[in-house]
């Protein structure tokens, strides 16, 4: 409970004395600020200039041209520490120091992975395999990484602010000159306005995407095999108080179809299993919640098939229902081979075909089809 | 080729089958009768995949093979001939909610003055059985 | 072997199936309007009402009278990388170059189709139409709404229509989709025959689904309630 009201924090080494969002929430202001203070002192100078020109505070030795590469140091270092901090938020230490002592075997990894080959229209799974796990081989990354919304929104929003700043000290200047630029004046209520609104959502996002807390799943095993049973290691990180955590295997059908200038893309939920079911406990920052979990793959399923416009795609889905917090879902790709079961034919008898059979209650997906 | 008879295109798999295990061998005759073979420009047989159903259609060619009338021994394509391959291991035959996956030999005949005629034939490759469409009523 | 659906796309995309007239007019009757119009003509309808399907039926009459054709469906910018080419028809971006690539070679025998004619700025179907006009070719174009051009067909899909295109659609002696059904999905698509078929879809593959399990009782295969193991 104290922890909520440090409002100082130490960083020591690679962790942190508190919250991880906080400290990154401050990180990202820390260099947003300096970002947006270098663009704008540069502005400035270079605003003076264009208004008034005095080409002897230019001259050596005078020290202008000091001041600008400071500032544009500002800038710089600002911009580029705020896009590092937003690609770092979301992955533990512990998973960069794994990866830092695995890389070395990474290419013996990639050398005994075999290439699908022999599985026309299947889906390569070697971008699924290229992150080690902590406690089982792999670590499945997410189908939609929450990173890259992020540096789009920390993209726009410092580029609208900058330009902001760039329009405010012209529409300042102005004014202080005593040639008032009241068409640029009444422009720029509705362009901060945006800005404004821009860090709000940025903010919001940082607070989403990292408050919530980062969920981890890792396999013993990939690709998979129908009629196998696989370890699954699920993780989630934060400092939340969880209702509800479940893990599902789902399977779903894509199909797009082009018709003028329409286009439609349905997506098909055809297969649902719940894998796990926790409900009620608390998640601490220095102690994320960790279940293990048995994977079976059913015999008769279909495998990952993937064509231009139609697709057959596997994941595991984690959904979640937090204290203060929006429910969320989080879906992790897999990549399921065909299996022995489907592979064969009983030649002597009519084939069988039977329902998929789930070892927990299944729940048949509903259409959504977007036009 | 006579005016108003149309060509008789013949396929047929060996033994009849209708379903195949991943890695069999596909035997198929395929021959073409009541036309001229002065008619015939080209042959061609093909092993293919394609889905069907919601989506715009996709299509993989397993097996293709055109031959023009300089490649037979008469310059006659239309008497019985065979083709041999082995099926590979996906995509299987699939009966989905949105979309299905099917495999034909298809036997596509090019006549003089444009013409084409296309005889198709199905099989299964693999077991892989219709999903659920049905909800369940979780207890 | 399971049939296919008779509602997959294959069997409804503009060309797998002929043009049916709402309001009775025939194909040749339509020629006739674009031929008084000099070849110059729109059809207008909203999402999924047919167009599609009537330019595909139009244009192989046209080519019997003679025109020589040039196909162009019009993307849209948020509408990804072209498909596969149809036969005569080509995909092309929605600028003034590539709707009129090989004008050079146009005159008064082309006719130039334009599928998605709305997706052009207004300065480029201007531009456009001056050079129709200076080369001489005709123009057939497909809008959601009226653009300028002489109005050949306005199409409003009705329940009849809808009722005639899915007994079209089913094989003969199918009764799986009756009349009831073809209402329900018509209200419920808000009138877009197209979003109508692709309902049916999913109406027949239940019911070719709930045969399909009813086929498997004596096949050996012990049923069990869906979800025991």
């Amino acid at each position: 409970m104290a922890r909520l009201f440090r409002l100082l924090e130490k960083k020591r080494g690679l962790r942190r004395t508190g919250s991880n969002l906080m400290g990154g929430v401050g990180e990202a202001l820390f260099c947003g600020a300096m970002f947006l203070l270098g663009v704008l002192s540069l502005t400035a100078l270079i605003g003076v200039q264009v208004v008034d020109p005095d080409p002897a505070s230019y001259a050596i030795g005078v020290g202008r041209w000091l001041l600008i590469l400071v500032m544009a140091s500002f800038a710089v270092i600002g911009g580029g520490g705020l896009i590092w901090t937003v690609l770092r938020m979301g992955t533990s230490a512990e998973r960069r120091g794994a990866m830092a002592r695995q890389a070395s075997e990474l290419d013996l990894l990639r050398e005994a992975i075999p290439r699908p080959r022999h599985y026309p229209a299947v889906p390569t799974y070697e971008g699924l395999t290229n992150s080690p796990g902590i406690e089982l081989a792999y670590r499945l990354p997410p189908s939609q990484s929450p990173g890259w919304r992020l540096l789009a929104t920390t993209i726009f929003a410092a580029a609208w602010n900058g330009v902001s700043c760039v329009l405010v000290v012209w529409a300042v200047g102005s004014h202080l000159a005593g040639r008032p630029e009241w068409f640029l004046t009444c422009f720029l209520a509705p362009f901060l306005a945006v800005g404004a609104w821009a860090i709000r959502y940025w903010l919001r996002q940082i607070w989403l995407d990292t408050g919530m807390g980062l969920t981890t799943v890792e396999i013993s095993d990939h690709p998979l095999y129908p009629g196998r049973e696989y370890q699954v290691v699920l993780a989630q990180h934060g400092h939340i108080r969880v209702k509800s955590l479940q893990l599902w295997l789902v399977c779903e059908e894509e199909a797009t179809y082009r018709q003028g200038t329409d286009i439609r893309t349905e997506l098909r939920r055809v297969f649902e299993q719940r894998l796990s079911h926790h409900t009620d406990f608390r998640i601490e920052p220095v102690e994320p919640f960790q279940a293990s979990i048995l994977l079976p793959i059913p015999a008769p399923a279909m495998h990952s098939f993937h064509a231009p416009h139609n697709s057959v795609q596997w994941k595991l889905l984690v959904r979640g229902e937090v204290e203060h917090w929006p429910p969320f879902e989080r879906g992790f790709p897999i990549v399921v081979y065909p299996g022995e079961a489907t592979l064969r034919v009983e030649r002597s008898a009519k084939v069988g075909r039977h329902a998929l059979r789930s070892h927990e209650p299944v729940v048949a997906g509903s259409a959504g089809a977007k036009v | 080729m006579t005016e108003g008879i149309e060509p008789l295109l013949s396929l047929c798999l060996a033994d009849s089958r209708q379903s195949y295990s991943a890695g069999d061998e596909l035997i198929c005759e395929y021959q073409i009768d009541a036309v001229d073979p002065a008619d015939i420009q080209a042959v061609e047989a093909s092993v293919v995949w394609y889905t069907e159903g919601k989506g715009e259609e996709d299509m993989g060619v397993h097996y293709f093979e055109r031959r023009l009338p300089g490649d037979a021994d008469d310059g006659d394509l239309r008497p019985m001939r065979r083709l041999r391959t082995r099926l590979p291991h996906s995509p299987l035959s699939y009966l989905g909610a949105i979309l299905s996956i099917r495999w034909c030999v298809r036997l596509r005949l090019f006549v003089r003055r444009g013409r084409e005629y296309v005889l198709e034939h199905p099989f299964t490759l693999g077991a892989v059985p219709a999903g659920v469409i049905q909800p369940v009523i979780v207890g | 072997m399971a049939p296919s659906n008779p509602f997959a796309t294959r069997f409804i995309r503009p060309g797998a199936i002929e043009y049916l007239a709402a309001d009775g007019r025939s194909l040749d009757e339509i020629l006739d309007a674009l031929r008084q119009s000099e070849w110059w003509g729109e059809i207008i309808g909203p999402h999924g009402s047919g167009k599609s399907t009537l330019l595909a039926s139009l244009v192989s009459v046209c080519q019997r009278a003679g025109k020589r054709i040039v196909w162009r469906t019009i993307r849209g910018p948020g509408s990804g990388p072209p498909g596969p080419q149809a036969e005569q028809r080509e995909e092309v971006a929605a600028t003034f170059a590539a709707a009129t690539q090989g004008a050079e070679q146009w005159n008064g025998d082309t006719l130039l189709v334009l599928d998605g004619y709305e997706q052009l700025g207004w300065w480029t179907r201007r531009r456009l139409q001056s050079l129709c006009r200076k080369r001489g070719a005709g123009l057939l174009v497909t809008a959601h709404r009226p653009l300028g051009l002489p109005t050949i067909v306005w199409l409003e899909p009705t329940e009849e229509l809808a009722q005639r295109v899915v007994s079209k659609l089913l094989p003969a002696g199918d009764e799986t989709i009756d009349r009831d059904d073809v209402l329900r999905a018509f209200a419920a698509s808000g009138r877009n025959l197209r979003e109508t078929l692709f309902a049916l879809y999913d109406v027949y593959r239940l019911r070719q689904g709930d045969q399909c399990l009813e086929d498997q009782g004596p096949a050996g295969q012990e049923r069990k309630p869906p979800g025991e193991v």
